[in-house]
């Protein structure tokens, strides 16, 4: 049984999880507080972390 | 086609989401403009409830006081003070009587405080309901598994707490305009809406996002926490749905995906000035959709949530035979299944009564009568399901009995508000052999559902919120209107078809938008991620390879069962539960 254990839910899955939480909290926290040319940097890093999520993810599912 | 090639290989379906993404933003940027950031809460608790909240008790009060010394309700007629505002009759008795000026004040904090404890302490027995929920997914379904269901029920609690705290919560209620029961919330007053026909339709809002600004307010908070566990029970219906066969990286996504989009919009339609909501006052359809606490919102959108991902995931290994036929695979407790649905009927004493947001004034005196609505349709729902079983099986299965009362209890939250208790006992009647029905039919239809939640919370919150449209009863007084229509909310049997139209649209609209929604949620997860364990896994049991501990003790007598498969072989489960197939 302990050979199915290294397959699912890795490390590299937990990271995917947590970015694409950060993204979607980057995300709105720029609607929420911030202005100008800050609000485009937490756009971007919302939207990198959200799609660097997806990846890990989907790498994870590749290495299973 | 060339924007494939040159991405491709894992990265293929992100460049969707990319272009998703700036439309997203667009919408965003838009509702930016409309935001309410001047209003200031108060978190310190000293400015909700005052004398206001008093005189706002009656309607048509004379509030304020003319230049004669009259008082009259029409603001227009009023005196100015020096700063130019109207003169209320409260404060032209300030010196006057300054300790009657006073006294009101202490009155309308004692009112708004008095609902403020009640919709706390409701809000405690509703999260408690996530126990129930917890026990009864897991005694529903096999000991290889339970602490991997166990552990879904646990973690969408964290997951769906934050996702609807970052935004979830703001799209739900950012609009609502004002929480008047619980003496605050003036800062959701920013609703993204679309004029079509020069008539409103809100569609989602857009202020409250971290509680954060004029939203760090006492009665927002109290909102907040209340609606939270509201969302949260949405949220964990299609944990038993889709139990056993879950990975459970997807189901974390699903945890935020849930609580910070799906819900919250069709919320935002339904309770938070939404144009479901709008419905009455834009078309004379009745008060708009009716729904009191959540046979729709809450219960339909998760059982919905979860007949989309069981399609998606496919039935559990051993399920279903060759030729199609189902076969039963039994839970491994029953006892703890029962223990978890009466604590779900006590927590539902929260759920239906807690609902008025107030126990004082505005007519929220009814929560007596809302809590022996929800105690009798509870009841009548598993006495029929036992009944029916009964006569139609040969034994009065005890999952039924569960299903039976859960469908009850599910069917009542929408009208438990509007409707007496003679109708409440027909109303969970009907629920009873409808859950029976249900069950029966999504099992012959190749859906594998663990724990029978879409029929109890999917199908029979459909029921529960077409009963406002037939049984309403026109008695009901929350503060003189519902969704912006005076009077009372009233179904087709006392004299008001267009309710019923209300509410047949809003359960369609709840079915295509949450369904259609989730299942394009879970094939995009499954695409990039995968949704499904691996069949080994799956057959071993979850508990190990999906979350590195046993449910039980390692000395659990988990012996190998042999499980029939659709293609014809057999699988060897090893490790898995006694039960057998």
């Amino acid at each position: 049984m302990a050979d199915y254990g290294p397959k699912e839910s890795t490390k590299q899955e937990g990271l995917g999880l947590l970015l694409i939480m950060a993204g979607i909290t980057a995300f709105a926290a720029d609607w929420a507080y911030a202005d100008g040319v800050v609000q485009v940097i937490f756009i971007l890093l919302g939207i990198a972390s959200f799609i660097a999520g997806f990846g890990a993810l989907r790498a994870a599912k590749k290495a299973g | 086609m060339i924007l494939n090639q040159r991405i491709g290989g894992p990265f293929r379906q992100i460049w969707m989401l990319l272009l998703a993404l700036p439309f997203a933003m667009v919408l965003l940027g838009a509702c930016n403009n409309t935001m309410a950031t001047t209003v200031k809460g108060d978190p310190g608790g000293v400015t909700s409830g005052t004398s206001t909240d008093v005189v706002g008790q009656v309607p048509g009060a004379p509030v304020y006081v003319d230049k004669n010394g009259k008082i009259t309700s029409d603001a227009t007629q009023a005196a100015r003070d020096k700063s130019g505002n109207a003169v209320t009759e409260i404060s032209a008795d300030q010196t006057k009587e300054p300790l009657a000026a006073e006294l009101s004040n202490v009155v309308g904090q004692n009112r708004i405080a008095i609902n403020i404890v009640w919709t706390l302490v409701t809000g405690y027995l509703v999260m408690f309901m996530q126990a129930g929920f917890a026990t009864v997914e897991t005694g529903f379904t096999r000991a290889k598994s339970a602490a991997h269901t166990m552990s879904m029920n646990f973690m969408i609690y964290g997951l769906g707490l934050l996702g609807y705290f970052v935004c979830g919560f703001a799209f739900q209620f950012g609009g609502i305009g004002g929480l008047p029961t619980l003496g605050g919330g003036a800062a959701l007053a920013s609703e993204l809406t679309l004029n079509i026909g020069g008539k409103p339709f809100g569609i989602i809002g857009t202020s409250g996002f971290f509680l954060s600004g004029g939203t760090y307010d006492v009665a927002v908070a109290v909102m907040f926490l209340f609606q939270m566990v509201f969302m949260d029970t949405a949220a964990t219906i299609p944990t038993g749905a889709m139990a056993e066969r879950w990975k459970w990286a997807a189901f974390c996504i699903f945890g935020f995906f849930c609580s910070t989009l799906t819900y919250p919009v069709f919320g935002n339609w339904a309770w938070g000035g939404g144009w479901l909501a709008q419905l009455g006052t834009n078309f004379g359809l009745g008060h708009g959709y009716g729904d009191f606490a959540g046979s729709g919102v809450v219960h339909s959108v998760g059982g919905w949530m979860g007949l989309a991902g069981a399609m998606v995931l496919g039935p559990r290994i051993g399920k279903y035979n060759k030729d199609g036929s189902p076969n039963s695979i039994p839970g491994h407790d029953m006892t703890i299944a029962m223990l978890g649905t009466f604590i779900l009927a006590f927590g539902w004493f929260g759920f239906n009564p807690g609902s008025t947001l107030a126990a004082s004034g505005s007519g929220a005196l009814r929560i007596g009568l809302i809590a022996v609505d929800t105690m009798l349709a509870g009841a009548a729902a598993s006495v029929s399901a036992m009944v029916y079983m009964w006569l139609t099986s040969g034994k009065p299965s005890p999952g039924m009995l569960v299903n039976g009362i859960l469908a009850g209890l599910v069917a009542i939250t929408a009208p438990s508000g509007f409707v007496s208790p003679v109708f409440a006992v027909v109303i969970g009647l009907i629920a009873g052999v409808l859950v029976c029905w249900s069950v029966w039919f999504f099992d012959h239809r190749g859906v594998d559902d663990p724990v029978g939640a879409i029929s109890v919370h999917g199908v029979c919150g459909a029921w529960g919120v077409l009963s406002v449209g037939l049984f309403a009863d026109g008695t009901s007084n929350y503060g003189g209107s519902w969704n912006g229509v005076a009077g009372s909310v009233t179904g087709l049997f006392f004299g008001d078809p267009g309710q019923l139209v209300a509410q047949i649209i809003g359960v369609v609209v709840c079915f295509v938008y949450v369904f259609g929604l989730s299942y394009i949620f879970f094939r995009v997860v499954d695409k990039i991620i995968g949704l499904r364990t691996a069949p080994e896994v799956e057959l071993a049991g979850l508990d190990i390879p999906e979350m590195g501990a046993y449910g039980y003790p390692a000395d659990f007598p988990l012996t190998g069962v042999t499980y029939p498969v659709a293609n014809g072989a057999s699988a060897a489960a090893a490790g898995s539960s006694a039960a057998t197939v």
